[in-house]
This record gives structure tokens, sequence and C-alpha cells, in this order.
């Protein structure tokens, strides 16, 4: 701290009054002299510095009230911050609400009840506000009649405005949210009807070309056994299957949507050799129709569950290979081992877009997933296809990859030391680092804040004298701690000096 | 008592205090600005509160 000797506050006055130092030492001395007589008979007031008075013959000194306005330029106005909220009910909050009502000088009220010799600190340091000489004036304000801190413009229905707004803005996301996803359900959905029309289209097909193909082998077998029976038998059998063919016909068309399906498959079925084979073999006996899906009907033998099995497995695997790559002929045939398990872990690709279904493992439905993948696109750019290339696990994946995404992308509605300032929050705590005379400077200080990153504001306080300053904080917090606890994270020179407030309006 | 002298003492006395600097004057003794730090302590209510910070002046008298 710089100090200022005798000898030369002797000189500064001398300068001041155009007088030699003797001649200022000389008034000097008798100023000092009347001071001390007169505070030891009662009080030595100097009109703009303060009063002098003699307790238990030692003398003492109370500022004047501009004198120490003056000096505490920074801080002026500032009120205590309630850490702990007053029960309600009890007395404090009685007063609390009075006092706030009322809105009465109460920081220099309560301040002179405490001890506060223990944070007492020489002024030694940079000034934390980093205020120039010329910002240590007062800006009078002609209509302030003010006996206390008030905030700018701030009223409870401002607050109250604030909330309102708040909640209005999110019922209407909510609301938006919720459109959105039924779009996304209906596009789904018409989306799975196509598909599931394709599936099936191209599933009836291949069962037909597949059951063609070995009812021609059967047909070979059949031909020599065939050619040992007699000829009425072989005419009794022919009456018979006429008469199946007939009732399968008249089925056919019964059965609705399927009806399609069988006429694709039975040119292949209706082969003379294949029809030969089923004469000879059907042999008296009666296949069931009915009770048989399409592929199987093309073979009435039916040697095996497996063998149904398998080709309904290859039926499906084929038919979700046609549909990926786009291929419309069955180039290989299906070599698959575990019709059942391939059922669930080779045809993915084909149920991951089929809306409504609910994913087993990851318990989200397929419009869920299916907005979620929306989400992941936008968010990643990725493709598509390469989405439905990928099967099982790989879906998994796109289907947990949003999570993350939306949450770095919440609303900056929560508290905190960096981002945007949130408007709508009403009286959250801050963290005060400049308290300026000029309005211009605190939007520049605010600016420079606002550059390094933190979220600032500028509000304009009236002090009790009639006086405006106007100051930065950095910050909103719910709590006082959480505020104390980041000032500490602060840098210089905003560490080092600075003061919890709470943000009472925003400005315009 | 003179008091063009009287309000040029002020004035010098002010001016120095306010800029920070210590002032020591033989025969009465020392004007110091000091800092209090913010620091919690309780209202009249009883509620724990944070105290602003606060920048005054610190007398001490000389021969103490």
């Amino acid at each position: 701290m710089d100090k200022v000797s005798h000898i030369q506050f002797v000189e500064d006055l001398a300068a001041k009054l155009g007088l030699t130092e003797e001649e200022t030492v000389k008034k000097l001395t008798e100023l000092i002299l009347i001071i001390k007589m007169e505070s030891e008979s009662g009080k030595m007031i100097i009109d703009g510095l303060g009063i002098f008075t003699t307790k238990g013959k030692i003398l003492t000194f109370i500022p004047d009230e501009s004198f120490e306005l003056e000096i505490n330029h920074n801080y002026a106005g500032m009120m205590p911050v309630e850490i702990e909220e007053p029960k309600p009910g009890t007395a404090a909050s009685s007063a609390k609400t009075q006092k706030e009502d009322d809105n009465t000088e109460e920081s220099d009220a309560v301040t002179d009840d405490f001890e506060e010799e223990e944070f007492v600190d020489v002024i030694d340091e940079q000034d934390p506000f980093d205020l120039d000489d010329d910002e240590t004036g007062t800006e009078s304000t002609s209509s302030s009649k003010s006996t206390g801190e008030k905030s700018g413009d701030y009223t409870s229905d401002a607050a109250e405005k604030a909330r309102k707004a708040a909640l209005e803005a999110e019922e209407q996301k909510i609301k938006e949210d919720e459109e959105e996803q039924e779009e996304a359900a209906r596009k789904a959905e018409l989306e799975a009807q196509a598909e599931e029309k394709k599936k099936e289209d191209a599933t009836a097909a291949l069962a037909a070309r597949k059951a063609g193909e070995s009812e021609k082998a059967r047909a070979e077998a059949g031909k020599v056994k065939a050619l040992e029976k007699e000829a009425a038998e072989k005419k009794k059998a022919e009456s018979k299957e006429r008469a199946e063919t007939a009732s399968e016909k008249s089925a056919d068309k019964l059965s609705g949507s399927r009806a399609a399906t069988d006429e694709e498959i039975r040119p292949e079925w209706v082969e003379p050799e294949a029809e030969t084979a089923q004469k000879v073999r059907s042999d008296g006996k009666k296949p069931a129709i009915k009770e048989i899906p399409a592929y199987d009907r093309a073979r009435p033998d039916s040697n095996t569950g497996t063998i149904i099995a398998i080709l309904v497995a290859a039926v499906v695997v084929v038919a979700g290979a046609l549909y990926l790559f786009g291929f419309l002929t069955v180039s290989e045939p299906a070599t698959t081992t575990s019709p059942v398990i391939s059922e669930q872990t080779e045809v993915p690709p084909a149920s991951t877009d089929l809306p409504g279904i609910e994913d087993t493992e990851t318990g989200i439905s397929a419009t869920e997933q299916l907005a979620q993948e929306e989400a992941a696109r936008d968010v990643t750019a990725q493709p598509a296809p390469a989405v439905d290339d990928q099967p099982a696990a790989p879906s998994a994946e796109t289907q947990q990859t949003p999570a993350p995404v939306r949450e770095t992308a919440a609303p900056a509605a929560s508290y905190g030391l960096r981002g945007t300032m949130n408007t709508t929050m009403a009286r959250p705590y801050t963290i005060v680092v400049h308290s300026l005379t000029s309005r211009t400077d605190a939007e520049r200080e605010a600016a420079v804040v606002a550059e390094a990153g933190y979220r600032s504001t500028w509000f304009r306080v009236e002090l009790p004298n009639g006086s405006v300053r106007w100051r930065v904080s950095i910050g909103q917090f719910a709590s006082s701690d959480a505020a104390v606890e980041a000032a500490r994270q602060l840098p210089e020179p905003y560490s080092a000096n600075n003061f919890i407030s709470r943000i009472e309006s925003y400005n315009p | 008592m003179d008091k063009k002298f009287n309000n040029a003492f002020r004035e010098a006395l002010r001016s120095s205090v306010t800029e920070g600097k210590s002032v020591s004057i033989s025969g009465l003794g020392t004007f110091k600005p000091v800092h209090i730090k913010q620091h919690e302590a309780e209202n009249e209510e009883g509620l724990k509160v944070l105290m602003p910070p606060r920048d005054t002046i610190e007398f001490t008298p000389e021969g103490t």
C-alpha cells in the first residue's frame, strides 16, 4: 500500500494552499491541537471528513457518510444475501417479509451488528473491480429518493412473469415433441406396411420356386412307383386329385390376401411332372390343404418339420437379402442350418424396419427407435443405408447413440458459470465482479466477461445517496453456496474479490 | 479556526485515502483504508446471511 508520510502530506497541503511548508506545519499543528481538545471535551466535527471523539483517553475517528461512501464505492448499496430461507410462520419470516415490502435500508444496520475485525484487510491489493479513477465519482439521479438498494425496475411481478414464461415455453416444447413423435410414428407405419407387402411377395415367390424344385425330384421317384400301379388305381387317384384341386381352388378364393400369393405359386406347382407325381403319391390320401401354408401345399407329403423350417428360414433370409441388396433373382440356395435362430438373428434388417415392433433387447419400440435414428442421423450425418446394413448389434448401438446427444443439446435452463445468461430465471445467485458508474462501461465489461466464455450480465443499482451503479456479474446459481464455490474457480482478477448477489432483474 | 485550511486538510486527506493510500499525520494518527471481506453472519432475525465486502477507513491514533 502506498503511504503518505507527514512530510508528504504537509507538502501536498502547502501546494494546495499556496503556503510555505513552515506556515503549513504551523497551521496543521494548530488544527491537531483543536481536534484533540474538542474531542476530549466531546467531539470535533469536520464536515465532509468525520467526527473525532475520545473514548477512554483514546482518540477515535468516525468517517463522514459521504467520505465512507466514496471509499466504499465498489460495494456501495450491496445487501446481505440470505443463505438460508426463513421457515414459514416464524418471526424471522414475517420480519423478512415486512422488510422486503418496506424496502428499507438494512445493509448498514445489519453490518454494524457484526464482528468484523477478523475479516478486515488492508486495501493493499489491486482493485478487484479494476476501476479507473474517473469512475470513483458518483452519477447522480435527481429522481432518486430511495433509502435502500433497488435493482433497476425489478418487481415481484417481473419474477412471476419470468416463471410463467418459462412454464409456457416448456409446455410448448413438450407439445412440439409430441407432435413430432406422432408424425414419425405415422411415417414409420406407412413404411412398414409397404415393406411388409414386399416381403410377403418375395417370400411367396421363393417358396413357390423351392417347392417346385423339390416336387420335381419327388415326382421322378413317384413315376417309377406309379408305373407299377394298376391303371385302375391310377384312374382313381386322378379322379381324387382333381377333386382336391377343385377344393383347393375354392379354398384359395376364400383366403383373402393369401389368394394372390397362391396364384403366383400355382403355375410352377402344376407342372406336368409334379402333377403326375402328386397324383401317384397322393394315392388315396388327401392333403390337408387348408391347414398347411402356401409353401407347404406345394409339397403335400411333407416329410419332416425340419425341412419345412429350413425352407421357411431360407425363404425369410433370402427375402431379406433380396430386399437389402435390391436383387430380384435367387442366386444362392439357402443353406441356413438353424432356422429358428436365423429368423431372429439374420432378419434384423427387416425387423428393424417394422414399426410397432418392440425391440426385445432394448425395450424401445420401433417408433421410438426410428425417431432416435433420425435424431442420430441429424447429429452424426451418417447415411441411412449404413444403419440398415448392420444387423442387430449395430442397430442397438444406433438406438443408444442419440441419448448423450440429447443430453448435450439440453436447453440452457441449467445453472452454471459458463454459457448464455438465461433471462427466464427468477432471482438466481450471481457473482458480482464489477461496479461501475457508467452503463457503457458496464456493457463493455460484461462483453469482456462474455468473450471469456462466462455467462454475464449487468444491472442497475440505485444507492442510498441517490447515485447509480452498474454492476457486472458472472454466472447463475441456484444457491449461494454454489455461487461461492464457482467464485473460487474464477481466474484473476475476478477471484481476488467479488461478491455473491442475486439478479433481481435483467437488462433489457 | 482557518476554514480554508480545514477544507484543504479535508480534501488532501480524502483524496489520498480514497486512492488507497495510508496517511500519517504527526501528533494525530494514521488514516488507512481497509477492505472487509465478505463473510457469513447472522442478521437480526437469526438467519445466516452473506455480508457484502466493504471498503472503509481505519484510524489509528498516534502513540497506540
